[in-house]
């Protein structure tokens, strides 16, 4: 069923060592910690590669596939859907997963809209324990659609995150669920004047810091990229009441891709995945607040084709914080791990 | 005759399939039927935007089994034991789907796949039928060349089914079919009402029904068995139950099921029957569970509507939710559920259904309508009594509202003698407060009465003497009353004229006294000569 001939973004060795040597052991101790399968909510492509790698912790999958050439004579998404509905019936035949749900169409307007390509209705019963949003583009690129009146509107990516995180909110009683993880990746590019809708003392001063003297566009609009996601998704978080804990992104070169405009010239992206960890707040106290200095100060995690290792940027002239860039220490130094996780079934 | 297998045409599967499921929907219930016959305790239903799975714990099928499955119109399965049993199920989903796939797996053996194409076959018949009606072809397939060429066999390992049972897959279904089977609350709807399901936590007397009619099968030895059910439609998952909730009923909810065995006297046990009347005298709330259900080992035949003719109006019927279960092997339903086959059997369990619910249903229904009546009156009665008892201290020198207590206890006093000396429904635990209330309040009537009389007696004394002077010296009004007592008040005053009054006119008069004749005096003396001018109006009157 899999076409070799197509081009597939998450199938690479860099997504590879991701998925398995980054992902999974944190599942994995997840997992553990919570001492049940997990829920998980995702774009896994096509081959749904991250499913089948972590499919030994998963009970149940929301997975949205989008289908671009719905209307065209191209019949290539057509497929990618058919193709993808028989990897999940297969994995509910084969016992492998108790159910999953599959969206059609684009996240963004199955989310906000409510209703995917086939018309299902969207809504999310239960509380997820796994998001991995893997976004073929950049966070802050908008989709464009039409609403009823024929006016087109735009969606964004966080306006996505914020609506699961809100989901995730209102059924956190219900499903009696607390804690998860969340890994977004997304193009590295970033326009500086996006950094417009930040409001933080703190990250304007740490911009200042470096943006005179930095070297190279990529150094800055990356930096930039972390800031911003921090911030924004810092608020989504805090307004639902979640702790929440970023782990140093992970830098990396996506697949090799045909830009059209380019003739159809192979090219790389520049990719940052992220890493949350999260668990609900039940207390009045406030939600725990990260150093957020420290966060940004930190290195980045760079991921080859084999292995991790903390990316020492030559265009770079500050010094950034060192660090062990393993997934399983990572995590259980967290203070998510140690002060709401640990007392649960994890077993070292 | 010799006949060969040419004579029994493809079409024949199309007609039939079309004719007894009209319902998409039927196609689930088909599939659920052939998973409790195969000893399922639960079933899945999962619905995805491109087929429907039905997956059941049960036996599992063998080649064997598998093999005889695909047989039309044959089927292995006892009709008294079985739910299903025309050897057509199977087939439900012919215009619904492409592509049926059916994976079965035995305990110990790998599972086997049978796979029926059934879009080929639809798109055969199509294209022949257009032949006959375009070019008067006679091309026609037989039945058995369509199976044979589009039913295909194979082995599976037991990865693809790990554990024991049978998977159904309707794979591609029809767009319109499709609409209709993806609206969770429609298909949970339609489950509900023809499945054998539990009962639903939130109707109270479930547990108390459900160990009833066991208990009734076991003593009959008759077989009827609930399936768990669970409806996933793309993720979202919902057990179901029978529909049936306390909310559905008024707010005072269900009362205590009645039970009834429905019997023949010469066929014997036909089944059993249990319904619930609302507390409220009205109407079920939920209109969807209002009235009775006919079950088939607790499958749905017809619908609701179908019963109420039986109960001869629909004042009591829907008041009620119930069913009426027949287990008995020989009453069997038709192809499209609707009805049960032709019989003198079938004639036999309608006369029984109808002698229930006119003899039994609407009878209890009746007595309950009546004795609530009559609880509600003694309700009232004994509220009205403390009303009036707390009150009266407050009003003992009104008099106006002594008389208005007094008027309508005596009411109530008598009517409530009237009830209980003749057949009032009232239940044998509330007759004793009935007696009670009736002793009180006879006893309060004769306190008001009491507060009346002194009242009066106080207003006479405190003027009396002015008065008689004051009469003594008025020529015009003495000289007619002279040597005649002077009336205290209007009673008093027709009782010298001579006339007879009652006790009911005595209260009337008391009133017209208060009302409208003390009231207008401008004092004692003024009321005193009204009356003796009264007096002489009427007996003017008399002597006319």
């Amino acid at each position: 069923m899999k076409k070799k001939d197509q081009f597939c973004y998450t199938d690479h060795a860099r997504k590879e060592v991701i998925r398995k040597h980054w992902c999974k052991e944190q599942i994995k101790i997840l997992h553990s910690t919570l001492g049940k399968k997990l829920i998980y909510l995702g774009l896994p492509g096509i081959e749904g590669l991250d499913i089948l790698e972590w499919i030994d912790y998963l009970e149940k999958v929301i997975v949205f596939q989008c289908s671009e050439y719905k209307n065209s004579k191209n019949k290539t998404e057509q497929f990618d859907f058919v193709h993808l509905t028989e990897l999940l019936e297969n994995l509910d035949k084969s016992e492998k997963i108790k159910t999953y749900a599959l969206f059609r169409g684009f996240i963004e307007d199955i989310v906000i809209g409510g209703f995917d390509e086939n018309g299902g209705v969207f809504d999310i019963k239960d509380f997820v324990t796994v998001y991995n949003l893997d976004f073929c583009n950049g966070l802050t690129t908008p989709r464009n659609t039409r609403d009823l009146k024929g006016n087109i509107i735009s969606y964004f990516k966080i306006d996505v995150i914020k609506k699961l995180v809100q989901y995730q909110n209102e059924l956190c009683e219900q499903c009696n669920g607390k804690h998860f993880i969340f890994y977004m990746t997304v193009h590295s590019n970033f326009l500086e004047s996006n950094m417009d809708e930040i409001d933080s003392q703190e990250i304007t001063l740490f911009r200042k810091k470096f943006k005179s003297v930095t070297k190279g566009k990529n150094t800055l609009a990356v930096r930039d990229l972390k800031a911003y996601t921090y911030f924004k998704l810092a608020e989504i978080f805090k307004e639902n009441s979640f702790h929440f804990e970023f782990l140093p992104p992970i830098f990396y070169q996506g697949s090799e891709y045909p830009n059209r405009e380019k003739g159809g010239k192979l090219e790389n992206h520049w990719m940052l995945t992220f890493t949350i960890l999260g668990t609900k707040n039940t207390t009045k106290n406030d939600v725990y607040q990260q150093d957020m200095k420290k966060y940004l100060e930190d290195k980045f995690v760079f991921a080859s084709n084999t292995k991790f290792q903390l990316f020492n940027d030559a265009h770079f002239p500050f010094s950034e914080n060192d660090y062990t860039p393993s997934a399983k220490e990572l995590l259980i130094n967290s203070y998510i791990f140690k002060n709401y996780w640990l007392p649960l079934n994890y077993d070292k | 005759m010799k006949l060969t297998q040419q004579d029994i045409g493809g079409e024949i599967i199309s007609i039939i399939t079309k004719g007894m499921y009209s319902d998409p929907k039927d196609a689930l219930r088909e599939y659920i039927q052939n998973g409790i016959d195969a000893k399922a305790e639960k079933i899945d239903i999962k619905i995805r935007p491109d087929r429907i799975v039905i997956r059941d714990n049960g036996d599992g099928m063998d080649k064997v089994k598998m093999r005889k499955s695909i047989r039309v119109g044959m089927s292995d399965k006892n009709p008294g034991k079985n739910i299903g049993f025309m050897g057509i199920g199977l087939y439900s989903s012919f215009h619904l789907c492409d592509k049926l796939i059916i994976i079965s797996k035995i305990d110990a053996e790998i599972p086997n796949k049978l796979e029926f194409d059934f879009k080929s076959m639809r798109d055969i018949l199509q294209s022949q039928k257009n032949k006959r009606i375009e070019e008067d072809s006679e091309d026609q397939i037989a039945l058995l060349s369509l199976l044979e060429k589009h039913i295909f066999f194979s082995e599976l390992s037991n990865e693809d089914l790990p554990s024991k049972g049978t998977r159904v897959e309707m794979i591609n279904l029809g767009s319109n079919f499709f609409q209709s089977l993806t609206k969770i609350d429609e298909v949970s709807e339609y489950l509900e009402s023809v499945i054998p399901l539990p009962f639903d936590p939130e109707f109270s007397y479930g547990k108390i029904i459900e160990d009833k009619i066991q208990e009734f099968c076991i003593a009959h030895k008759s077989f009827y068995k609930l399936i768990d059910l669970n409806l996933d439609v793309n993720g979202i998952e919902r057990q179901l139950f029978r529909p049936y909730k306390d909310a559905d009923f008024k707010k005072l909810g269900p009362l205590y099921p009645f039970f009834k065995e429905m019997n023949d006297p010469e066929d014997g046990f036909l089944g059993i029957t249990w319904g619930c009347l609302n507390k409220d005298t009205a109407v079920i709330k939920n209109e969807k569970v209002r009235g009775f259900l006919i079950k088939k080992n607790g499958f749905t035949i017809g619908n609701r509507s179908d019963v109420l003719p039986r109960f001869n109006s629909a004042k009591f019927f829907n008041r009620y939710v119930g069913e009426f279960i027949v287990l008995h092997p020989k009453l069997l339903p038709n192809g499209p559920r609707s009805d049960f086959e032709f019989s003198p059997l079938r004639t036999k369990l309608y006369a029984s259904i109808e002698s229930i619910a006119t003899g039994f249903y609407n009878k209890e229904a009746n007595i309950y309508q009546e004795e609530e009546r009559a609880e509600k009156d003694l309700d009232d009665a004994i509220n009205y009594y403390k009303e009036i008892r707390s009150n009266l201290e407050f009003f003992e020198k009104n008099g106006d509202k002594l008389l208005e207590f007094h008027r309508k206890l005596t009411m109530i006093c008598e009517d409530f003698q009237k009830k209980v000396d003749t057949s009032w429904k009232i239940r044998d635990s509330r007759k004793e407060d009935a007696n009670d209330i009736i002793i009180k309040i006879k006893s309060l009537i004769q306190e008001i009465q009491d507060l009346i009389s002194q009242k009066k007696k106080k207003k006479t004394k405190k003027s009396s003497k002015s008065i008689i002077t004051d009469l003594v010296s008025a020529p015009d009004v003495s000289q007619t009353t002279k040597s005649e007592p002077i009336p205290d008040d209007l009673v008093q005053l027709i009782e010298l004229i001579g006339l007879n009054i009652n006790n009911e006119l005595k209260v009337i008069l008391n009133l017209l006294d208060e009302k409208y004749i003390q009231s207008k005096a401008k004092n004692e003396e003024d009321y005193i000569h009204t009356l003796l001018q009264l007096r002489k109006d009427i007996e003017e009157l008399f002597e006319e």
